[in-house]
């Protein structure tokens, strides 16, 4: 009888390592915690049948939560007014507006609402953005408009997209790595949650500094150099052009 | 005494001889109790003496070298796969290349494959099977690669929102012959072989998402929509029974086929004078570069522009072992590794940095080497 409680707890022992085994991200170098459960790419792209069509879903293969979210200051989210449901009957409607920057921070929202992901991410302060399923609001605003005044790094729009005036770096030198997102033929830029990071660069990143394109090291995603307390500075400056030293108090440029 | 014996040998020759004309002619697929697999509720779909089964995705997939399996084909449960693994379960290179030519286009055919029919559970409604591999039209399938499949005009369209349609598939040095001629199974819209006949829909024959349990454990979710959970914890993304389309003609959840290769985000190819593409970063290079990937993809051109299409990732004679270029330009088998689902490369569904280095063999900017290049585009 002892014995056998024993292989019992041996064999339970195993099942629940190699459970725990599964779900953890192994060593890509630039998916990191995103090669979810070693799916590589297809942890969240499905080469077929993905879940939302066209170019704008990005062959997405998980579900997309259709709800309202609040945002730092009070606005709202609501991703069902972007996200139609599908109607799995008739077939190919429109699932997603391609057009809309909020994909970049749906899209997110598929595994980091954990209420309506059911996962348990690893890391609750960064991995987790939605903790009670609604809330966005203790969370840096995403699907905002970047703002047009001095205190911010001016930026132009052509063709459905963003580009900071200062691209080269010669104002500031650490360059402009965050990206925004503009809807086709729009002309207002927006942030969204890939504004400041990018999914599938981890720790390893390519960003223009002095005009010129370096490897850096980052964390989180984040998208700029991130690896000491100086550079995470400079990436938060290369929006917020006030609070760098570069800010000439009147405008950005 | 001496009739009794009699009696009782010619009863067991008649016994003998019947059960020798039964194997002797066996059916295409055993109907009734005891099918195992595939075949929907009513019994097999048989169009004109073919029958075609629907797909069972609980089913355990062939792969080479593998016995018990159930392939998609008809008549091959528990075969010995061949490296061409479910593509050769009926009748080997046969399946899809005739000796002598057969298959057609059909331009005045609007689809082999009709919404009203026989069998039910579809969301179209019930569904009926028609082979047209000897309609009459514009004959030329048989003078690609030899067809054995009809190809009737279909327009699909894809990821970006583009279509193409089979009436341009005039010749084997058309890009979109390489999707088309997939298509001749692998779609609703053409396919007579009803690959996505299962009839609780599941496996995105008619459009459901796969449902999958969570990370948890649990059920899964719906949100209070008709999506469900795509997981790859616990349940495999619909790669791998085939269906490549989501509702007729409709292509637009799938990898972009037919589409044109170009952008910075890519690695870069030249245009052969015989049309092939090659990429300008050496197999040699990036072997050594990455360790595993190379540039197993293969891309198509019509002398001025390049596309990807279906067999782009997938090399239809090689289920599990890819044959691969390597660094002296010729081609060897399982040098680098095993595949899945006729993948051109090394490819695992449960090795995440080796799926990843397949697709990064065209994705350069979401590569290692990209970071390791500082950037600088090739």
């Amino acid at each position: 009888m002892r014995k056998a409680l024993v292989v019992l707890l041996a064999t339970l022992f195993v099942v629940t390592a190699a459970w725990a085994q599964s779900y953890t991200p192994n060593a890509d170098p630039l998916l990191g915690p995103h090669n979810v459960n070693n799916m590589g790419c297809m942890s969240c792209h499905a080469p077929h049948n993905a879940v939302l069509q066209g170019e704008g879903g990005f062959l997405w293969a998980r579900a997309v939560p259709l709800k309202s979210y609040t945002t730092y200051g009070g606005g709202a989210l609501d991703t069902s007014q972007t996200y139609l449901q599908y109607n799995a009957v008739t077939g190919g409607n429109s699932l997603s507006d391609a057009d809309d920057p909020a994909t970049h921070t749906v899209l997110c929202l598929s595994c980091h609402d954990t209420t309506f992901s059911g996962m348990t991410l690893t890391n609750p302060v960064n991995g987790v953005v939605a903790s009670d399923g609604t809330t966005l609001n203790y969370n840096h605003p995403v699907h905002v408009a970047y703002p047009t005044t001095a205190e911010f790094w001016k930026v132009t729009v052509s063709n459905g997209s963003a580009s900071f005036v200062d691209s080269s770096g010669t104002t500031f030198q650490y360059g402009h790595p965050a990206r925004l997102f503009v809807a086709t033929g729009g002309t207002t830029p927006y942030v969204e949650c890939g504004s400041c990071h990018n999914p599938h660069q981890y720790n390893d990143i390519v960003v223009t500094q002095n005009g010129a394109k370096v490897a850096v090291k980052t964390a989180h995603f984040v998208r700029g150099q991130y690896d000491t307390l100086a550079n995470q500075q400079n990436f938060c400056v290369s929006c917020h052009a006030d609070k760098s030293g570069q800010w000439n108090g009147t405008g950005a440029q | 005494m001496k009739n009794k014996t009699l009696l009782l040998v010619l009863a067991l020759v008649v016994l003998a001889t019947a059960s020798a004309w039964a194997q002797a002619n066996p059916t295409d697929v055993p109907v009734g109790a005891g099918v195992p697999y595939g075949i929907p509720a009513g019994g097999p779909v048989t169009n004109n003496g073919k029958v075609s089964p629907a797909f069972d995705p609980n089913a355990v997939p062939c792969k080479s070298g593998t016995t018990g399996c159930v392939s998609p084909m008809p008549g091959s449960s528990g075969a010995l796969m061949d490296v061409l693994g479910g593509h050769g379960s009926r009748g080997g290179c046969m399946f899809c290349h005739t000796p002598h030519s057969t298959g057609k286009i059909d331009a005045t055919a609007t689809k082999a494959f009709s919404p009203t029919g026989t069998v039910a559970g579809g969301p179209y409604g019930t569904e009926t099977f028609t082979w047209s591999a000897n309609s009459v039209g514009n004959q030329v399938s048989g003078q690609i690669y030899l067809w054995n499949r009809a190809i009737t005009t279909v327009t699909y369209k894809t990821w970006d929102g583009s279509t193409f349609s089979s009436a341009t598939a005039t010749g084997p040095d058309r890009p979109e012959v390489h999707t088309l001629l997939c298509m001749t199974c692998h779609d609703n819209s053409m396919s007579s072989y009803a690959m996505t006949a299962n009839a609780n829909g599941q496996h995105g024959g008619w459009g459901v998402p796969e449902t999958g349990t969570k990370f948890d454990g649990t059920t899964p979710i719906t949100n209070g929509s008709q999506f469900t959970e795509q997981d790859p914890g616990t349940t495999a993304l619909n790669i791998s029974n085939g269906v490549m389309t989501f509702g007729q003609g409709d292509l637009s959840r799938s990898h972009p086929v037919h589409a044109k290769y170009r952008g910075s985000s890519l690695w870069k190819v030249t245009i052969n004078a015989d049309h092939s593409v090659s990429y300008v970063d050496a197999d040699t290079n990036q072997i050594g570069d990455s360790g595993f990937y190379g540039h197993p993809a293969r891309l198509y051109s019509d002398g001025t522009d390049v596309y990807v299409e279906c067999t782009s990732c997938h090399n239809p004679h090689r289920q599990t072992s890819p044959a691969y270029k390597s660094a002296s330009g010729t081609y060897v088998v399982g040098a680098f590794g095993t595949t899945e689902n006729y993948i051109r490369g090394p490819f695992s569904t449960t090795d995440g940095t080796i799926s990843a280095g397949f697709c990064r063999s065209c994705h350069y900017s979401k590569s290692p080497e990209y970071v390791k290049n500082n950037g600088v585009s090739k």
